[in-house]
């Protein structure tokens, strides 16, 4: 893997910047550089590890699943067979056929327990009818439009990290996580009103 | 056990990435040792996972603020296939395969075990109700088919159609 940097070019250098931006980490990572990659990794690593826990994974088998998602992604880079890179999706479907995989090993294998045994009713399932959609859609409806506007946001673009998103939306950081706190407390809270 | 047990919303702000660092790490050491925590971080997972979808598609389902212009989300996001001809016939075609089946491959199902698709790739069959492939050779299973990025009309294939999984939408609504 490469690491020294790509030519620059004057004060609108993205590595000068503590955040650069993902279209420009995902250049570098499909050329092949070791800061484009770690960038990635920084970026989304996170939510990989939630997808897996999603699945019942404990945290320290999702974080070691998550860790070898971003090796096979960065093999395939290296054997040419990665000609984009859409973030997290791409590295939530990889790390959930490795979790699949590892999950089947493990049953067929030598009568280990199998991973995901913490796993309980799967709340996304129910959440993702009709009938909770139009729930959804109504508490956001009774969130404050200001709040609403900044949790969709940062829903819709999981690209963006809360820095960028605050300096889209003209915030704090902190201010977009404590509306993304309080608005997804609201609309649990309202799914599972509705469900009693 | 060493380090009280973290609220609910400690939990929910661990899921979301909203805590620091340090508060990051002393959650995850007290989830590494204790079941009933580890079990509501699932938990929490699987509501945050369900957001992904859900709340995009809620903001089309109407009763939502339009965005500024300039942050108006990109045509093709994380959670969508895209608009393309091709995404779309991907999208189509892997629908139609959902719905009716797909016998070519299921011919080929192993009894237990594994699937060979007809890119000869192979899955846990438990995750096989559907697979597409797509031009990166990326898997997708029913589930996370609305994560994946399908941008050519791969080999998709269906094995045992999940019951509603397009009942009532068209196969490009679903996609999108």
């Amino acid at each position: 893997m490469k690491s020294q940097p790509m030519p620059r070019s004057g004060s609108s250098d993205p590595l000068a910047n503590a955040d650069p931006p993902e279209a420009w980490l995902v250049e570098r990572a499909l050329a092949g550089y070791r800061d484009g990659w770690a960038g990635l990794v920084a970026r989304h690593n996170h939510k990989v590890v939630v997808s897996l826990l999603a699945r019942g994974l404990s945290i320290d088998e999702a974080k070691e699943i998550a860790q070898e998602t971003w090796l096979k992604l960065i093999e395939r880079q290296q054997a040419g067979r990665l000609s984009e890179i859409v973030l997290p999706g791409l590295a939530i479907v990889q790390a959930g056929f490795l979790a699949s995989n590892a999950r089947r090993r493990e049953r067929y294998g030598a009568g280990q327990p199998a991973m995901g045994e913490v796993a309980a009713p799967r709340l996304e399932d129910a959440a993702i009818g009709r009938e909770q959609l139009a729930r959804v859609a109504r508490a956001l409806g009774d969130c404050p439009a200001s709040a609403r506007r900044v949790f969709e946001f940062v829903y819709e673009h999981p690209e963006l990290s809360y820095a960028e998103v605050a300096r889209e939306m003209a915030l704090s950081t902190q201010r977009v996580k404590q509306i993304v706190c309080e608005v997804r407390a609201r609309l649990r809270s309202a799914l599972e009103k509705e469900e009693r | 056990m060493s380090t009280p047990h973290p609220t609910r919303e400690e939990i929910a702000r661990y899921v979301v990435a909203a805590l620091e660092p340090p508060a990051m790490e002393r959650l995850e050491e007290h989830l590494a040792t204790c079941p009933e925590c580890a079990r509501a971080l699932a938990a929490e997972a699987r509501f945050e996972v369900a957001l992904w979808k859900i709340v995009p598609a809620a903001r089309e389902e109407g009763a939502v603020v339009p965005l500024p212009h300039r942050l108006a989300p990109r045509r093709r996001t994380w959670l969508a296939v895209g608009s393309s001809s091709a995404g779309l016939a991907a999208a189509v075609l892997l629908c139609l395969s959902l719905w009716r089946g797909h016998e070519s491959v299921r011919s080929e199902m192993p009894d237990a075990g594994i699937l060979h698709t007809s890119a000869g790739l192979v899955m846990p069959r438990e995750e096989c109700r559907a697979v597409a492939v797509d031009a990166d050779s990326t898997l997708c299973t029913a589930g996370e088919l609305m994560s994946c990025n399908i941008r050519s009309a791969a080999p998709a294939v269906c094995v045992e159609p999940t019951a509603g999984a397009c009942d009532g939408e068209s196969p490009d609504r679903r996609m999108e």
